[in-house]
């Protein structure tokens, strides 16, 4: 039952996929990824730009996707976590946080997951520094972000010697 | 309790190594699914209207706009929860006046604070719901709020429950309306002569704030009252089992009717082991006719209406002799409850002094209303500015003295026999070893080198809260084992459990498949929380283990009819085979690759179990039947 008002069709590249999606102006990013093409995996834990639990990469840029508005993905090219590996494999970065106990309840590890890719394709060989500045628009409150940093910087040289 | 010695430690094969977790591979990809992720058919979306002032009475709430919005498909206010009697309840990590929970989810007659539940609406669609709570008409009278304990305090002071009086060392009551719900006194020795035998006496007040616990997942709940009048609830809780207890006490209901569905959860520290939502959802379904009901908050609601950990005034006097003894304390601490009676101060009077032995004592807590949310757990309750204020004074009183901290601990610290400050006497703590284990330790010895270097010294004091686990396993055919358990895992308890079952069943960790369970598929379990899942659970799952390996042998031996007794292997142990028996075990893969099924037409893959082994033929024969024992312990708490 749809229940929308003026309601707009957005298409996108999404994970490497063409998708079309009819949104609300008022819909952000997040809201149509989450609500309407079910990437839960996208979480939201405080909708205004502090936590980075809604990142996704959007041509090339990590946003805020609680920031974005849906009708601005109009011919943008996406990417979210579950689209970081082939869907039987894990991305280097995803295996490495997993071995690092990179996470504890996880709720934020899909954001610092998409920005750490998103540092890496900007920057392969990153110093701890710039590890930690980059990730610094992720909040996690369990870890203590040392095993997050350290599972990054460990990805980054695992993947150098592929 | 025994003590683990090295010699212990090193027969460990699962314990003390480092699995991936079994939720891993969910958590990094994304699939687990969190409270906030679940959608269901017909599902309706809530929103909450809050009350905009810390302190008013409520004339009048008319909802008939919003009611007649389309999409809008009902409203609840507090007239809708049924009333409850001043019952004072056991509930996770503290106890709570029924009355005022349900006060608190909505309101009634009054809001206590900003943030406080007016009403509650269910619509088609967010926005809708949204837009509905702006149509909701609240006529309030305002008043004077109340917003720090000291003021709360004063004479005069505005009252925010008018019932209230304050329960004053133990039974008594007070006669006169107030905003301190209770006094509770530590006294021992003699307070005077204490501080006459002193030296020195310093006395310092401190004052916390209010702190809230900040997980990053805002708190969720989904309900489906059915047509036959059984509940199911989706949410993300520190304890199903305790969130069926609350909605059957505040919806005056049978536990069996209510099934609580733990989600993921994304951290919680205390912060979700009341409920806020869920009982909003379940009213909200009932009314709109038996659908679904998604209530999530967003962060501004996270942080004004749930938690926070209590501030508080603490006041801190201590004497000395001139070479370091103490010779008497006296504390003065009150914590802010928020709303409604509750405050963790009497963890915070267990706390604060109790790692020392001090003949002459005497602490005060006050536990008092102000207008600000109820005040939840929150890592070590009431604990951490209770030690923050003893021990900025010990570290004053060690300088004063000229004693290093360490020393002027190992002359003051409590050891076993010594009483804590709220009384019961300490069994064996190796406080003092600890002291002199940090005495030889390099990271005390080495010479500080180098700008912003420095080094503390605190003691602190915390228990086990123990509590009650139950878990249930299956070992199946291939020699593996399902796991139940209803410990919701907040941080990877279901693999430390695992590693228990694993450990005593002799398996790797990867052979055990443990699962977070409804509370209706397993027995019930007390909160994740209290530092108490690891080792209460794990008591469980360890008797668990040792009966599955008991219950293994004698079916063995039955049938066999073997005159020798069996013993039972750790995995590639095993030194005679035709004496042991062992489960399959499996060696985790360094790099996650999907498992595939084996194509048709290629050679199978040879078996990952060793049950085929040829001593006993029909073996595979007795296990086709699963075997299934429940276990459930009451651990016991390592303090007394
Ligand atoms: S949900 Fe977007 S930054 Fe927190
Ligand atoms: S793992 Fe819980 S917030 Fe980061």
């Amino acid at each position: 039952m749809s229940t929308r008002k003026n309601e707009t069709m957005v298409r996108a590249r999404i994970n490497g996929e063409e998708v079309a999606f009819l949104c609300e102006p008022r819909e952000t990013l997040l809201d149509v990824l989450r609500n309407d093409l079910e990437l839960t995996g996208v979480k939201e834990g405080c909708g205004n730009g502090n936590c980075g639990a809604c990142n996704v990469i959007m041509d090339g840029v990590l946003v805020n996707s609680c920031l974005v508005l849906a009708v601005e993905a109009e011919g943008r090219s996406i990417t979210t976590v579950e689209g970081l590996a082939a869907p039987d494999r894990l991305h280097p970065l995803q295996q490495s946080f997993l071995e690092h106990a990179a996470l504890q309840c996880g709720v934020c590890t899909p954001g610092f997951l998409v920005a750490a890719k998103s540092l890496l394709d900007h920057n392969p060989h990153p110093t701890e520094h710039e590890v930690r500045y980059w990730l610094a628009g992720n909040l996690c409150r369990c870890t203590g972000y040392d095993k997050i940093v350290r599972a990054v910087l460990d990805a980054a040289d695992k993947m150098d010697g592929n | 309790m025994s003590v683990v010695a090295d010699q212990d430690m090193k027969e460990f094969k699962v314990i003390g190594s480092r699995p991936i977790r079994h939720d891993g591979i969910d958590k990094v990809t994304g699939r687990a699914l969190y409270g906030a992720d679940i959608r269901l058919p017909g599902l309706l979306y809530g929103k909450v209207l809050r009350s905009p002032h810390a302190h008013a009475r409520i004339r009048r709430i008319d909802a008939s706009k919003a009611l007649a919005l389309p999409g809008v498909k009902a409203v609840a206010t507090g007239a809708d929860l049924p009333s409850l009697s001043d019952t004072v309840k056991a509930l996770g990590e503290g106890s709570v006046n029924l009355k005022y929970q349900s006060t608190g989810l909505l309101a009634d007659d009054k809001v206590l604070f900003h943030g406080h539940p007016v009403a509650a609406v269910a619509a088609t669609s967010i926005h809708i719901a949204e837009e509905a709570l702006a149509l909701i008409e609240v006529d309030y009278e305002l008043l004077p709020p109340v917003l720090d304990v000291r003021t709360a305090m004063q004479e005069g002071a505005p009252i925010l429950l008018d019932d209230l009086r304050t329960r004053e060392l133990g039974d008594q009551i007070g006669t006169q309306r107030t905003n301190v719900a209770e006094h509770i006194r530590h006294q021992r020795g003699d307070l005077a002569r204490g501080f006459a035998e002193a030296d020195m006496i310093v006395e310092r007040e401190f004052t916390t704030s209010t702190v809230h616990q900040g997980y990053i997942e805002p708190q969720n709940a989904t309900a489906l009252w059915n047509g036959d009048g059984l509940i199911t609830v989706w949410t993300s809780t520190q304890g199903a089992h305790s969130v069926r207890s609350q909605l059957a006490e505040l919806l005056l209901l049978p536990e069996t009717r209510i099934k609580v569905i733990p989600m993921e959860i994304g951290g919680g520290f205390g912060g979700k082991i009341n409920v806020y939502l869920e009982p909003l959802a379940a009213i909200l379904s009932l009314k709109a006719g038996h659908k679904p009901v998604k209530l999530v908050m967003n962060r501004a609601e996270v942080l004004m209406a749930t938690g926070p950990t209590s501030g508080s005034v603490i006041r801190v006097k201590m004497g000395v002799t001139r070479d370091g003894r103490i010779t008497a304390a006296e504390v003065w601490m009150a914590y802010e409850a928020g709303a409604y009676p509750g405050s963790p101060v009497g963890s915070g009077m267990n706390v604060v002094l109790s790692p020392y032995r001090i003949e002459n004592l005497q602490i005060d807590g006050y536990d008092v209303v102000v207008n600000k949310p109820r005040a939840a757990a929150y890592r070590a309750p009431g604990g951490t500015n209770a030690a923050y204020a003893a021990e900025a004074v010990i570290d004053e009183l060690a300088e004063k003295v000229g004693l290093d901290p360490l020393a002027f601990r190992l002359l003051n610290g409590a050891q076993e026999g010594d009483r804590r400050g709220d009384g019961p006497a300490f069994r064996r703590i190796g406080y003092l070893e600890t002291v002199r284990a940090i005495q030889e330790s390099d990271h005390y010895r080495t010479p500080l080198t180098g700008p912003h270097r420095g080094r503390g010294v605190a003691s602190g004091y915390w228990g086990n809260w123990g509590g009650k686990s139950s878990v249930s396993a299956s070992v199946n055919a291939d020699g593996q084992v399902n796991l139940v358990e209803g410990s919701t895992d907040i941080g990877g308890s279901r693999t430390s459990i695992a590693m228990q079952l694993a450990e005593t069943l002799g398996i790797s960790e990867q052979d055990v498949k443990p699962y977070v369970v409804d509370t209706d598929s397993v027995g019930y379990n007390d909160v994740t929380g209290g530092s108490r899942t690891t080792f209460g659970t794990g008591w469980a799952v360890y008797e668990l283990g040792l009966k599955l390996k008991e219950e293994m042998l004698a079916r063995v031996h039955t049938p066999m009819a073997y005159s020798q007794p069996m013993a039972y292997s750790q995995p590639k142990t095993s030194a005679s085979p035709s004496k042991k028996l062992r489960l399959s075990s499996t060696t985790t893969a360094r790099s996650w690759r999907a498992p595939r099924p084996t194509p048709r037409n290629t050679a199978p893959v040879s078996p990952r179990t060793s049950w085929t082994s040829k001593w006993i033929p029909r073996r595979r024969a007795i296990w086709s039947t699963p075997a299934c024992w429940t276990t459930a312990c009451r651990s016991r708490p390592i303090c007394r």
